[in-house]
């Protein structure tokens, strides 16, 4: 049916040269409020037509405002909505300075931008807002609050049955308790991650012995044992700590079952190096550190389930991490000085280390079945 | 915000090495973009300087010189004597009609500014409780309307207004006996036509719809002057659309015809040609009307619809469609920044079909029902209940909080076709929603 066929292009046509219309919506003003030092930078969008209804702003009565009649009545505008805005800190009043005018776009129509600056007499704990506009001639209208300072925001609803409202701006968190609660939670989610103290201690399990004439010897001494323990636990937590960070910051996002399934993978390879040594044991630490970048995005799954203070964040992240870092010291200095005084012997070369690494492996298979494939088996 | 977020396919196999770790290059890049989309996304919109001074910002309702300069008017004498109670309710009843012809809330604003010297009392003068109930239903708050109607029903038990307000307020949330004693209690001091249109609305949505709609037609047939016929004929298009009638379209032009802007009429006309998969007529119909959210919603969905079906011609058409979306949705953000919640209806569709969120679309419903219980309100919570247990689950997502979402969707469509068997409410759509949840054996027959 061509007719139809090019109605419809037409009509298509049409459509897109129409845009969307301006949305109909009850009346807000958009007002932001940046705190620095004893000054509050404002930026305030209050839409034409509450202008409109309020001052009038179309001079020639065409039904239109244009930029040129805006800017006409730029001083009455500003003083109409400054006399309907009061900022005190503690107390005292904050002085207006003079405004920029600006235009912007929300989705029902445009609204005319004030930009000024307000001077307080003293640096603010706590800012009062007192925000009386257009409710005489509104009581729908409501006034929409951003207030910023130093990256953190609160936002608030101003209207008729709530005009004055306080915030409090120095809002720095205690610190200590802060670090208190993260170092906690980093000691406590190493001690309860079995799959990462299981790959800590079969990763040290051979750090007592050295590989000679395809054999398992003892090391000589406490400090070769030492410093191949410490290269290996430094590599893996290195690692960890970089993929904790980009993970808990949400700059890598990796789905939580692959990540907790790939814990168990490298468990099993671990393991697995132990029994059937592929990798030199002088470049085990370059397992270490790639295994530890995976068991970095497990802490970080759990991190991002407790959630990171919005104004503390580096320092829970860095607190979090110490107690992490801690937790593993303990269990290393637990486990190293034992496998330290067994490693002379016999059954630790023949049979605590290949049984101990193969059980390890059994368990990491368990658990990469459990979670890969989401099976409760209801075992360990 | 994520910059890199790991593969998981099987298609970026090719970009791992053969350790297994991926190869960083194609990776970054498409990150990169990725980065960049979000970034931008979340930029918004900035202040600017405008260009040339003649250039328009805004342009106001248009409106007739005569009724603006009335209005003008009226508003100057009122802060002159803001206590004129019969000043103060005309300019109230104006703007009221100016926001429903325009379905523009600003005016509903402006009608309880005039009021303001009454607003809060709690035994306001008669006139003031009416209007003030009518406002109070338009930001839906159904209890405070309707204590303001009971006030002003028992000062004023002959108040025309006040009882068909109330009637059709306990239509909205369901009370239909109520609403039904309403209306025979106007019929007998209002005009028949009101009386017959409140009755016949009441009881369609009592298993007696094809009764009310004879007696609404012929009564319609006999008094074509009254002026109140664009109400009357609404409600038999709305009847027409429960019963599912073939000739349903003739009866909403009819309405469409008195009241070419009506938005009421407008939605129900594109609800009817979707319904039918006349997408491409929805379009021609709400393409220059998309002020009104609902109306924006029902054209993105027609827009979805024919993009579906392959009847748009690509990128043109897809960009128009996200463009919509991204419209939508900060209008809904809009509404939630002031913490309004008259559009939760809307909300539920949009997120249902337009987003493919049962999960919230449920909760929205769940919500809205709650507050109001017309047949839309049932249509989209049943909707949304079927999408959430047909909801396919990968084996990620069994978990226990999945079934116990899963179940409470069961037990919330169980009561409601309960209440709506219980009501005998009859309604094209709503039978067939039944119908598919039968066949899952929620339902006896």
């Amino acid at each position: 049916m061509p007719r139809s066929a090019v109605g419809l292009g037409l009509l298509l046509l049409c459509i897109c040269l129409t845009h969307i219309a301006q949305a109909h919506k009850p009346s807000d003003s958009y007002l932001s409020l940046a705190v620095d030092g004893t000054r509050v930078d404002v930026q305030w969008d209050i839409a034409l037509r509450d202008l409109e209804h309020a001052l009038g702003l179309d001079g020639n009565r065409d039904s239109a405002i244009t930029w040129a009649e805006l800017q006409s009545r730029h001083a009455a505008v500003a003083a109409y909505a400054q006399a309907r805005l009061q900022l005190s800190a503690d107390g005292s009043a904050c002085e207006y300075g003079p405004s920029d005018l600006k235009v912007d776009r929300h989705t029902d129509g445009a609204y005319a931008v004030l930009l000024f600056a307000a001077r307080c007499p003293a640096l603010p704990s706590r800012l009062s807002v007192n925000y009386d506009l257009l409710f005489q001639l509104d009581p729908l209208h409501r006034g929409l609050l951003q207030l910023s300072r130093d990256g953190n925001t609160h936002t608030a609803v101003f209207s008729p049955e709530t005009p004055a409202q306080t915030f409090a701006v120095d809002s720095q968190p205690a610190l200590w308790p802060t670090f208190q609660q993260y170092f906690d939670l980093g000691v406590w989610h190493i001690w309860i991650g079995f799959d990462h103290l299981l790959f800590l201690a079969g990763l040290l399990l051979p750090a007592v012995l050295r590989r000679e004439a395809g054999r398992w010897m003892p090391v000589r001494d406490l400090r070769s044992a030492t410093w191949n323990a410490v290269a290996l636990v430094t590599s893996f937590t290195l690692a960890h700590t970089i993929t904790l960070i980009l993970g808990a910051l949400d700059i890598v996002n990796a789905p939580t079952r692959w990540v907790e399934s790939a814990i168990a993978a490298t468990l099993i390879l671990m393991a697995f190096n132990n029994i059937v040594p592929l990798i030199k044991p002088r470049r085990l630490w370059m397992l270490a550190f790639g295994f530890g970048l995976i068991h970095g995005l497990g802490f970080a799954s759990v991190l991002a389930g407790l959630g990171l203070p919005g104004d503390a964040r580096a320092l829970a992240l860095l607190a979090f991490n110490l107690g992490v870092e801690g937790g593993q010291l303990v269990v290393l200095c637990a486990f190293l000085p034992l496998v330290y005084a067994l490693r002379r012997l016999r059954p630790y070369q023949s049979l605590v280390l290949p049984a101990g690494s193969l059980a390890i492996a059994i368990i990491g298979t368990y658990w990469l079945l459990e979670r890969s494939l989401n099976i409760e088996m209801r075992l360990l | 915000m994520r910059y890199w977020t790991w593969p998981m396919s099987k298609r970026e196999t090719r970009a791992r090495t053969s350790e297994g770790f991926a190869r960083p290059g194609p990776l970054i890049c498409v990150s990169g973009f990725l980065a960049f989309v979000a970034f931008s996304g979340a930029l918004e919109a900035e202040p600017f300087t405008p260009e040339y001074e003649h250039q328009v910002l805004e342009r106001l309702p248009a409106s007739n010189q005569k009724l603006s300069s009335e209005l003008a008017q009226l508003q100057s004498s009122l802060s002159r004597r803001p206590s004129d109670l019969q000043l103060a309710t005309e300019l109230a009843r104006r703007y009221l009609k100016m926001g429903r012809e325009r379905a523009d809330p600003r005016y509903a604003g402006y009608a309880q500014a005039a009021l303001q010297p009454w607003w809060d009392q709690p035994e306001p003068p008669t006139e003031v409780l009416v209007l003030r109930a009518i406002l109070r239903q338009r930001r839906h708050a159904f209890e405070a309307a309707l204590a303001d109607l009971n006030r002003a029903l028992a000062r004023n038990p002959s108040h025309a207004q006040a009882r068909l307000s109330r009637a059709s307020l306990y239509e909205l949330r369901g009370d239909y006996e109520a609403a039904m004693d309403d209306c025979l209690l106007v019929a007998r001091t209002a005009p028949s036509l009101v009386g017959t249109a409140c009755q016949a609305s009441v009881a369609a949505r009592r298993g007696r719809a094809a009764d009310g709609f004879e007696a609404l037609q012929q009564q319609l047939a006999r008094n074509i002057a009254q002026a109140n016929s664009v109400w009357a004929r609404t409600v038999l298009a709305d009847i027409a659309v429960q019963l599912g009638r073939h000739d349903a379209e003739r009866y909403i032009k009819q309405a469409l015809t008195r009241s070419p802007e009506d938005p009421y009429l407008l939605a129900v006309y594109a609800d009817f040609l979707s319904a039918h998969q006349r997408f491409d007529e929805v379009q021609g119909l709400l393409a220059n009307r998309t002020q009104v959210d609902a109306l924006l919603l029902r054209l993105t969905m027609a827009e979805a619809a024919l993009a579906e079906t392959g009847k748009q011609d690509g990128k043109r058409d897809a960009a128009r469609l996200r463009e919509q979306m991204a419209e939508l949705a900060a209008r809904f953000e809009a509404g939630r920044r002031r913490g309004d919640t008259v559009h939760l209806r809307e909300e539920a569709i949009y997120q249902l079909h337009l987003q493919n969120d049962p999960n919230t679309a449920l909760t929205l419903a769940q919500q809205n029902w709650d507050k109001q219980r017309e047949p839309a309100d049932a249509i989209i919570l049943l909707q949304a209940s079927l999408a959430v247990v047909s909801e396919r689950t990968d084996a990620e997502n069994i978990t226990t909080e999945n079934t116990a979402r899963q179940e409470n969707a069961k037990q919330c469509a169980q009561s409601l076709i309960a209440w709506l068997q219980a009501k005998g409410l009859e309604h094209v759509q709503l039978e067939r929603l039944v119908e598919r949840a039968r066949e899952l054996g929620w339902t006896k027959a």
